[in-house]
Formats: C-alpha cells, sequence, structure tokens
C-alpha cells in the first residue's frame, strides 16, 4: 500500500493503542484489554477492525486460524497526523502544563541529555 | 462606546489600575524576603512552603491593596470625570511632587484595561488546556496490563494513597503524567510500560504516585489559575518556576525514600527523558529543563540544612530597618510654594504673612461641584480654629471675579479667597480639584488631598497640627532633608 491511511477517528485510535501496547493481537484480544475500561461488543470491535484493515490503518496476518492484526504505522506518525488539529496544536503545550509529571512539559536538550549520562556514569562506576 | 467610557472612570478601572502598580513594589519586597528564604532553605519541601507562602501573599496584599483603592476612587467625586491619584496616596508621600501620581493616575483606567484583557486571554488558555487534558483521559487510551495495575496497587498502599489510582496507556502522551485529583489517573506512553526495565517503570510509577500523594495536580491547577491573574508580574513567574522545580524535587526526595534506590531512580529519569528525545515528535521548545540539576541533586549526599533558619532570622532582621526607613520617609515635609495672590476684592495676600500659623489652602472653583460641597466645612473650621492658629485662605480657579464675588456673599465665605494665577497653578501642580493644603506653622506641606476631603479626618489633621510644638516640627522637617 503506497498512499497514507487516513487520520484514525477515536474509536480507531483506542484500538491503534491497544495495538501498540500489547503488540500484534487478535479482535478478541483487543476486545477484553477495551472491556476492560469500559462496556463494549465484540461485533462491534471486530466491525472496527475490519474497516481499518481496508483503510489501511492495520495489517492482517491471515496465516493462522484466528487473524493477528498488527498496526502498520508507528505511534509518531499517528501522533503527527491528530497534531495537525489546530485547536489541538494551539493549546496541547498548555493542557500539558496543567499535568503533573516526571519530566518537565519542555524536552531536554541534547547537551543535557549528555551532562545526564555522565553523572549517571560517573556515579555508577563509584559504586560499582 | 459609552459604556468604555463609563468604565474607563469607574472606581473599578482606577482601583485596579493603581493596585496594578502597587502590586509591583509588593511583589518586589515578597521577592525579597522569599530570596532570603530560599537562601536559608535547602529542603524542597521548605522551599516548596515558601513559594507557596510568597504566592498567598502576593494574592492577599492584591487582594487588600484593590479593596482599599477601589474605596477611595469611590469616595473621591472628580469634577472632570477622571480617575484621579486616590486621597490616601497623596497623603502618604508629601514630599514628592505630584505629578507622576497625576499622570499615573490618567494612565490607571488603561492599565486595569490592559489587564482584564490579558487575564481574560490566559483564562481563555487555561481553560482550553483543561478541556484538553480532560481529553487526554479519553482518547486514545487503554488500560494497563493487570500485572501494572497490582503494581500501582501495591505502591500507592505503601505511600499511603487512599483514592483508588488507575493506571492507563496513552498514545498521545510522551512522558507518564497524573491527571485528575479525586479519581486520579497515570497515563503511561503507550509501550513504555513493556519497553523499559520493570524496575525504572517502579521508579516512574513511584514519583507519579508521590504526585498523587502531595495533590499536586490540584496546587498545579490553583498555581496555573493564581499565575494567570497576576501574568504581568516578573516576581510570580519566578515564584510560579520555584513551585515547579520544588514540587518535582519534592516526589524525587519522596520516590527514594519509599523505592530506597537514589541511583536506579535517576537512571530511570534518564532513561525516560532519552526515550522521549527518541521518539520523532518535533520537539515543541527545545531549551530548558532541569533534568540533570535533579539527577545531580539525587546522586550527591543531602547537605545540612541546620543554618537555615539563623541565616534567615538574621537577613530579615538586617531587612527591617531598611524597610521602617522607608515607611518613616513620607513624614519630611517640603516647604510650600510662596506666592502673592490679589483676593476678589483687589486686596493682596500673600503666603509668608500667615508664618506662624496652620494654614489649610483649598483650591476650589465655583464649577466645581464637589468643590463647594466643602466650602461650608472650611467655613466651619475658620470659625473654630481661628483663636487656635488656624488661616483657611481658597484659591479659586475661576477666571471671572464676579462670580467668585457672587458666591463669597452668597455663602457667607468668612475667609479672604484669592483668585489662581498661572503661577500660583503650576507651582502647586493643581491638576484636579477640589486640592487642598494644610501648611504647618513653619510653612512646609504637612499634607495634600486630591480630591473631596473627609471633614472628619481632615479636622484630625488639624487639631494635630495646632497642638504640635513649631520648634519640633523645625527639627523634624531639617533632619529629613540631610
Amino acid at each position: 500500500m503506497k498512499t497514507n491511511p487516513p487520520r484514525p477517528t477515536d474509536g480507531e485510535l483506542e484500538i491503534l493503542t491497544v495495538l501498540w501496547s500489547i503488540g500484534p493481537a487478535t479482535v478478541r484480544q483487543v476486545y477484553d484489554v477495551i472491556r476492560r475500561r469500559r462496556p463494549a461488543e465484540y461485533s462491534t470491535t471486530l466491525k472496527f477492525m475490519q474497516i481499518m484493515a481496508a483503510k489501511g490503518l492495520v495489517r492482517r496476518d491471515e496465516k493462522q486460524r484466528a487473524h493477528v492484526y498488527e498496526p502498520t504505522k508507528h505511534r509518531e506518525w499517528t501522533q503527527r497526523q491528530l497534531a495537525g488539529d489546530l485547536l489541538e496544536r494551539a493549546f496541547s503545550g498548555s493542557a500539558k502544563s496543567l499535568l503533573v509529571g516526571a519530566l518537565s512539559a519542555r524536552k531536554a536538550s541534547p547537551k543535557e541529555l549528555a551532562e545526564m549520562r555522565r553523572l549517571l556514569d560517573e556515579y555508577g562506576k563509584e559504586t560499582k | 462606546m459609552n459604556l468604555f467610557q463609563t468604565f474607563l472612570a469607574s472606581p473599578i478601572a482606577g482601583g485596579i489600575g493603581w493596585t496594578l502598580v502597587y502590586s509591583l513594589w509588593e511583589g518586589a519586597l515578597i521577592s525579597v524576603v522569599f530570596g532570603a528564604a530560599l537562601v536559608g532553605f535547602r529542603s524542597p519541601r521548605a522551599r516548596y512552603a515558601a513559594a507557596c507562602g510568597a504566592m498567598l501573599a502576593m494574592i492577599a496584599c492584591f487582594t487588600a491593596t484593590l479593596t482599599w483603592t477601589m474605596l477611595a476612587h469611590a469616595q473621591a467625586l472628580w469634577p472632570s470625570g477622571r480617575a484621579a491619584v486616590p486621597a490616601w496616596r497623596v497623603l502618604a508621600t508629601t514630599t514628592t511632587p505630584v505629578q507622576w501620581q497625576v499622570r499615573l493616575a490618567m494612565v490607571a483606567p488603561w492599565l486595569a484595561l490592559f489587564w482584564i484583557v490579558g487575564v481574560s486571554l490566559m483564562y481563555a488558555e487555561r481553560i482550553a488546556g483543561c478541556v484538553l487534558a480532560r481529553r487526554l483521559q479519553r482518547r486514545g487510551v487503554c488500560c494497563a496490563s493487570g500485572y501494572w495495575q497490582d503494581e500501582v496497587a501495591r505502591l500507592s498502599a505503601r505511600l499511603r494513597i487512599s483514592r483508588p489510582v488507575k493506571l492507563l496507556e496513552s498514545c498521545l502522551t510522551d512522558v507518564p503524567m497524573v491527571l485528575g485529583h479525586f479519581r486520579p489517573l497515570i497515563l503511561m506512553p503507550v509501550g513504555l510500560l513493556a519497553g523499559i526495565p520493570p524496575v525504572q517503570v517502579e521508579a516512574a510509577l513511584l514519583h507519579e504516585l508521590a504526585h498523587i500523594r502531595r495533590c499536586d495536580y490540584l496546587m498545579n491547577l490553583l498555581q496555573r489559575f493564581t499565575g494567570g491573574l497576576f501574568f504581568y508580574h516578573p516576581a510570580v513567574w519566578w515564584f510560579s518556576r520555584v513551585m515547579r522545580v520544588e514540587c518535582e524535587n519534592c516526589c524525587d526526595d519522596l520516590a527514594v525514600s519509599i523505592s530506597g534506590d537514589a541511583y536506579e531512580y535517576a537512571a530511570a529519569l534518564g532513561t525516560l527523558e532519552q526515550n522521549r528525545v527518541n521518539g520523532r515528535v518535533p520537539a515543541m521548545v527545545a531549551t530548558g529543563g532541569n533534568l540533570s540539576k535533579r539527577i545531580r541533586r539525587l546522586l550527591s549526599p543531602k547537605p545540612n540544612g541546620a543554618l537555615a533558619p539563623l541565616l534567615v532570622a538574621g537577613i530579615l532582621l538586617a531587612l527591617a530597618p531598611v524597610v521602617w526607613a522607608s515607611m518613616a520617609k513620607p513624614m519630611l515635609r517640603r516647604d510650600a510654594p510662596s506666592f502673592g495672590l490679589r483676593d476678589s476684592n483687589g486686596v493682596p495676600i500673600s503666603l509668608s504673612r500667615y508664618k506662624g500659623n496652620i494654614v489649610l489652602l483649598n483650591f476650589w472653583a465655583t464649577w466645581c461641584a464637589p468643590c463647594t460641597t466643602e466650602i461650608p466645612w472650611y467655613i466651619e473650621f475658620e470659625k473654630k480654629y481661628k483663636a487656635g492658629g488656624l488661616a483657611v485662605i481658597g484659591v479659586a480657579l475661576n477666571k471671572d471675579r464676579k462670580a467668585v464675588r457672587r458666591f463669597i456673599a452668597e455663602q457667607k465665605v468668612n475667609y479672604p479667597v484669592t483668585i489662581a494665577s498661572n503661577d500660583v497653578k503650576r507651582l502647586y501642580g493643581v491638576n484636579q480639584l477640589p486640592l487642598t493644603l494644610l501648611i504647618d506653622r513653619n510653612g512646609r506641606v504637612a499634607d495634600k488631598h486630591i480630591g473631596v476631603v473627609n471633614k472628619e479626618n481632615l479636622e484630625n489633621e488639624i487639631e494635630t497640627l495646632l497642638h504640635q510644638h513649631a520648634g519640633a516640627l523645625s527639627h523634624s522637617g531639617q533632619k529629613g532633608e540631610k
């Protein structure tokens, strides 16, 4: 498939997330993960994944009796597609600054990363 | 358009404008104390608490000043409909020319407008952020595996978190995050749980759980919305930054105290950041961050903070005289510019003739309604205190002598009223009416009121001045000039 698949809808995004989380999986496996978060129907999940295969968002491996699905694109590509939303682009930084997490909303510079590695390595050598 | 002008002339606009100006130096003062606290306190918890305290102090000062200035503005009725210098402010600094204050008074309503627009934008941005943040918990997420859910439950028990914590994997975040206060969620970037060593996942989870334990999500929300009010204020940017940094340090300490291995924990932070940089999502901002500092802090031995309280006390003690001196400064008095004018009948009057008396100098005009409300009070003062040494002099800004003469006759004004010259207007900086000065026995300006005076206060001031010994006044005046 040469052309890029379309932007996934929210429902499709959920299925993709499950596939990224647990790796290539059958519809049953995906359905089990989704059901842990919210009530869902097996038939709906199946329908969704068939549509996604048709759109080129997932690839179907039909070698086994139960078909195994895997995403065609990696997470970063999809993230970039979703970031096309103007509202999202304008306010994603703002949304993230409202959350708290282990790392700052900004990325570390390569220089800082090197410094960090050096500190960790030095300490590791000292203690070993 | 009318509404706009009404707003600019309202006490609200003037009050907000002046409050903004005052908040600048209030913030500066709080920063000094806060800076001293930072020098003294080494532990992240104390520093975080200090930053919270500084934030609260800002809010308290802002609210108090706003109430005060709005009341002052509401009391003063301005003839020209413009907001002006609140009387109490002018009272406090009789030494400096009021020119800059008058100019600032013109700008104040516009400052208020600027502030309201700025705050609206800030809040719009934050609310949009909230909406998107809420979407993050429903969009592109799935439940983490049962193994990690149990792990979260186990760790939150060790941290004594009573609320149930849900662990989700999200394809839209790059780093672990906490969302929600009452039903907290931890969002992990999808694939991370399986992609890095379990020890490091545990370290990351501990950090996020520490945030939940400390209610940081709620605190951060409050901080962001408070910060929005002070978007123009560098001191508040500083407090916010310190809060953010120290909050992470607090969580690092809490996490290490549970896991017990600082090195493993620091390595986990490093891996998380590395993972993010390796991702191909374009960086929003490529600079900044404080991760290497945090790692250094984690790996270095803890400094002893026993000296801290002493140091802070010392700095505060050293500061006290400065603060006291700056409070005492407004007591200094400046010579009242002398003038020679003619009254409405053409009889010359000069200020120098009144040396040894307390002079109440009142600038007014017959067309200024608020001014005329004051006149009966001055008639009363003249009657009551003339024997004690008070002399009331009216200076009318009317061009038309006849109108003044008619007014004097109608109101039975019992004190001399002169017609102002341009020189006098300039010397006394008369930009707004009414303007009332109290001049002490040595010919120095003791008080200056712009706007309608508060009769009781003025009377109290007159009595104080009448009772003060002339010699004592000259002494304090000279000391102040040095």
